[in-house]
């Protein structure tokens, strides 16, 4: 399934457009940010829009888990009163994983070897996703 | 704590069956949702789908609470359904019989929760069976009875308080927590 399937020519057009601009700004995240192995942009409701990695990923996977993790973290958040949620970040014993919000319908996940400066890669992830927002809009 | 009992349900089901809708009906606590705009099928119907987990808690009798989790229904979300069922101690099945195939959407939540199943106790609640009445309640348990299992079926509108609590009390029955 993806995020294309069943729908019209013009959506399919669309789609295929913004992967590219997708695959372009994830590329530029992984030039900006030595140490990150891969990045992923997902829709909302799980599907994935684009990616770039290093490896071999199951992407179908990470984007559904992507969109499950990022609506979490967003609810802990707003039930903590330390709303809205800005990004999500793990750290892992072999590297970090960050997501982050683009708009209402898209969401970010990127990842960087433990040898990775935190910093560097959520600074390089906040970059891609302003990008992102400002060439996707904010549907 | 005092003589309060806590126990973990699930919803689970077909997509846009009215898991989320049921655990709303019902919850004495404000509900935590996850829903996120739908790009795919499912935005015909409706606008949002459940990514993450609803949750909401009732109070069923005295001493007796039962906290609410809501899964996503769509396969791609299954880590969820694991990481959800663990520990829970029954299963509330929402079909939506508006579908092409409600008896092979229901096989698919049969099939994946069996063992929690086996190890706790299950309802099926029929829904939307005013947009259409087949396959009707014999359909189902028949098709149980063709699979060897026994579950109450009855059908329900989750957007009814009634109907829900009705659902849990069967699952209730079917098993005794203490
Ligand atoms: N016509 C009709 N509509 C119903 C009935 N029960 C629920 N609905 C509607 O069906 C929809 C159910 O949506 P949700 O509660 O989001 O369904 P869900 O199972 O949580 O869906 P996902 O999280 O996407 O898997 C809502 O729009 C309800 O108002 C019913 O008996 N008849
Ligand atoms: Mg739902």
């Amino acid at each position: 399934m993806n995020i294309s399937d069943g729908a019209s020519p013009v959506e399919k057009l669309k789609a295929a457009q913004e992967k590219q601009q997708v695959e372009k700004a994830l590329q530029r995240l992984l030039d900006m940010c030595a140490g990150a192995t891969g990045a992923l942009v997902a829709t909302a409701d799980g599907f994935v829009v684009a990616r770039v990695f290093k490896q071999d990923i199951a992407e179908k996977s990470l984007a559904a888990i992507t969109s499950s993790v990022m609506s979490l973290a967003e609810a802990l958040v707003n039930e903590t009163g330390q709303g809205p949620c800005q990004n999500l970040i793990v750290e892992g014993q072999e590297g970090h994983v960050v997501s982050l919000r683009i708009n209402h319908t898209r969401v970010l996940t990127a990842m960087a070897t433990r040898n990775t400066r935190l910093g560097m890669l959520l600074s390089a992830a906040k970059v891609c996703a302003e990008q992102l927002a400002s060439t996707l809009g904010e549907k | 704590m005092s003589n309060m009992t806590e126990v973990k349900i699930i919803f689970t089901g077909t997509m846009g069956a009215g898991k989320t809708t049921a655990i709303n009906a019902i919850s004495e606590i404000k509900t935590i949702s996850t829903e996120a705009v739908a790009t795919d099928e499912t935005a015909q119907r409706k606008e949002t789908t459940t990514v993450g987990m609803d949750y909401g808690e009732v109070t069923v009798d005295e001493g007796l609470v039962l906290r609410l989790y809501g899964t996503p229904g769509q396969r791609r979300f299954r880590h969820m359904w694991e990481i959800l069922a663990k520990g829970a101690l029954g299963f509330v099945i929402l079909v939506d019989n508006a579908r092409p195939a409600p008896l092979e959407d229901l096989s698919i939540y049969l099939d994946n929760f069996k063992n929690h199943i086996a190890a706790s106790a299950a309802v099926i609640g029929v829904t939307r069976t005013d947009v259409s009445a087949q396959p009707d309640i014999d359909a189902y348990y028949q098709y149980l009875a063709e699979r060897e299992e026994m579950h109450p079926v009855m059908t329900v509108d989750v957007r009814r308080r009634e109907d829900v609590l009705m659902l849990l009390d069967s699952l209730l029955l079917s098993r005794e927590f203490e």
